[in-house]
């Protein structure tokens, strides 16, 4: 099988600041990577770079074998098979919980407002949302929100999800129906990426788990692999500390 | 008993408003035309020389001002304040008048004046016209007839005059102050209508403005973009920040000058200050929204973007709206700038408010009075649109806060 992403000596920095150096690592369709790691060691950067929010300085990223950055390539279009669910939500506070969902449909996609509003119902229904579809995203908790911004990403129909750190800003009382939500996806076959510090999730529901230190990835391996016999020094001292 | 006005109150300061924004944009429908200004008839039985004789009498005799000897034309006729001097011949010709009201007794005797005439100060004889029953400022003016027979021999021609006697100015300033405002207020209402208009439709127009212009200024070339694409990018983002600069960086007296004095744009006054206000009042909106643009949450792009959305549709689904409601209070705050700021208009001779006050207080001469009525006008204006703004912002949930004058 063909990885969906393939990540090729891909290098990132911020000016003088190196946050990711030599990145290889593939994405197999049907898969779930957790991405962990100590803060700053590059995880949520790898993942921007993954639709380019940010601009890679190296390398190359083939989605489909299609080079994300060279020139000729359409990246709103390829963006539109690479949902993201960010830390901090960003539900558009213009829009109420449905029409969030419709937006990028209606405008990217080019379907018309009936079908995309009916398809993005049974989404939201599907996230344990649908009857706030007409409520403001200021009158939602954190993990509600966060749900819609689920719902909002699956409407786009993606190939793949890419979640950035989705439950760290949340309540802990809210942690749970998130990850519920994403445990679902996960069995239904969807291929994701997920940033994140729960390391119960991690164990449960990742087929890989990728361990990030400094800018590269220092070992990856089944959550058994990492979790229980680490190779390395640096993780099992990060490891002792957050489990 | 005062709160049961204040519905009624409000609904005034919109139909205000609405008069205002028709008369800017329509100055024709308000205002009536000026031709029944004028009116004297002629009737005569002469013929020939005789007439011709008549006719030059008729149309050079004019009423005097009693006492400064000033010949009263037909609109100063309108404006009587004190006793009129009617003459009572021109060359051979003899001139008998009477009054069809008793505002102005005529007396029987004739007396001599001197008045001025190219050929220097001359002597006339002359019925003087009393003033005997004046109106009180709140009753307006009382309406007279001059019936002048003009008689040369046998033939005759009447000339009929129409007048009016009006309230004079007290001498005192609060007496002064109230007939200025009285007696002016049509005066006023229309300076107010012209000023309301050119600042609210130069506020919308220029926000119109405005939004292209910030779009433009935050256009940045990325490294995707063709280089035909980058420079016009580099283009449009470089014409927004002249523009900007300029138009902020001189004062609007001087831009209307500038447009009107000397470019003549528009040929019409009106339209020339409403460009000004206009494209003024654009720059200063502009910043204002590229400060609340900044001021939006940047995962609001990421998200949009991270959609497949391109930088335009992002900017006019997600950005701009929010952007544009968290700036309602900074764009309706420069409304009630240019409610004020308006009144440099009147260096091009459009008649709004602060113009309208210059004419009056030159008519008596009596600065202190109309100034003092324009500026309570002006703070009259600007309270009430301010505290509708502030309704509106309340109803739309839009955070109040004291904003500072960005001039």
């Amino acid at each position: 099988m063909n990885p969906i992403i393939r990540i090729i000596d891909l290098k990132k920095s911020f000016g003088n600041n190196e946050v990711l150096k030599q990145i290889n690592l593939d994405i197999y369709p049907g898969e779930v990577q957790c991405i962990i790691g100590s803060s700053g060691s590059g995880k949520s950067t790898l993942l921007r770079c993954l639709n380019l929010l940010e601009e890679p300085n190296g390398g190359s990223i083939l989605f489909e074998d299609v080079d994300l950055l060279a020139k000729e390539t359409d990246i709103n279009l390829l963006r539109t098979h690479m949902g993201m669910v960010f830390q901090s939500f960003n539900l558009f506070n213009n829009k109420n919980v449905l029409d969030n969902c419709t937006l990028a449909p209606i405008k990217v996609l080019k379907i018309d407002k009936k079908a995309a509003e009916a398809f993005a119902l049974s989404m939201l229904d599907q996230v344990g949302m649908k009857d706030f579809a007409y409520q403001n995203p200021n009158q939602l908790s954190g993990g509600q929100k966060q749900r819609v911004a689920i719902a909002r990403a699956l409407a786009m129909k993606p190939k793949i999800l890419l979640f950035d750190e989705p439950t760290s800003a949340l309540d802990p009382e809210m942690v749970g129906e998130v990850l519920e939500v994403m445990k679902k996806l996960a069995k239904s076959g969807m291929t994701m990426v997920v940033v994140t510090h729960e390391m119960g999730f991690a164990k449960e529901v990742a087929n890989r788990v990728v361990f990030m230190d400094g800018g590269v990835i220092l070992e990856s391996g089944t959550p058994d692999e990492i979790f229980t016999m680490p190779k390395e020094e640096r993780t099992k001292n990060f490891l002792k500390r957050v489990l | 008993m005062i709160k049961k006005f204040i519905p009624l109150f409000k609904k005034l300061i919109v139909f205000a408003l609405i008069v205002g924004f028709i008369y800017a944009l329509a100055p024709h429908l308000l205002t009536s035309s000026e031709a029944d200004n004028h009116q004297t008839t002629f009737i005569s039985d002469a013929s020939g020389e005789a007439m011709e004789q008549l006719t030059l009498a008729a149309n050079s005799v004019n009423p005097y001002h009693f006492g400064n000897k000033q010949s009263l034309t037909p609109n100063r006729l309108k404006q009587v304040t004190s006793d009129i001097a009617l003459p009572a011949a021109f060359g051979e010709v003899v001139i008998t008048w009477s009054s069809s009201s008793t505002a102005i007794m005529i007396e029987a005797t004739t007396s001599t004046i001197s008045v001025a005439s190219p050929n220097g100060l001359i002597q006339i004889e002359v019925y003087k016209g009393i003033v005997s029953e004046r109106p009180n400022v709140f009753e307006g003016s009382k309406p007279f007839t001059l019936t002048a027979v003009f008689a040369l021999g046998d033939a005759t021609l009447i000339k009929t005059y129409e007048g009016a006697v009006v309230a004079q100015m007290p001498s005192d300033f609060w007496g002064g102050f109230v007939y200025t405002f009285i007696r002016y207020i049509s005066l006023f209402a229309e300076g107010v209508a012209t000023t309301l208009g050119l600042s609210l439709t130069g506020t919308i127009i220029g926000f119109i403005i405005a939004l292209i212009l910030v779009a433009l200024r935050l256009l940045k070339p990325n490294s995707r973009d063709q280089k035909s694409v980058a420079f016009l990018k580099k283009f449009g983002s470089g014409f927004a920040k002249v523009y900007i600069t300029v138009f902020r960086g001189t004062p609007m007296i001087v831009q209307a000058s500038f447009f009107w004095y000397g470019l003549g744009l528009f040929g019409d006054a009106l339209l020339c200050g409403l460009f000004v206000v206009s494209v003024n009042t654009a720059a200063y909106i502009a910043e204002i929204l590229r400060g609340s643009i900044g001021a939006i949450d940047k995962g609001q792009t990421e998200a949009s973007r991270s959609l497949g959305m391109n930088s335009i549709q992002t900017m006019i689904s997600v950005i701009f709206p929010q952007s544009v409601k968290n700036s309602m209070p900074a764009i309706g705050n420069e409304f009630v700038i240019n409610i004020k700021d308006t009144a440099v208009l009147s260096v091009i001779g459009i008649f709004e408010l602060f113009n309208q006050t210059t004419k009056v207080a030159g008519i008596h001469y009596r600065q202190l009075e109309a100034y003092l009525v324009v500026a309570l006008i002006y703070l009259f204006l600007t309270y009430t649109v301010t505290k509708i703004l502030q309704r509106i912002e309340k109803r739309f949930d839009i955070e109040i806060r004291e904003l500072p004058s960005s001039n």
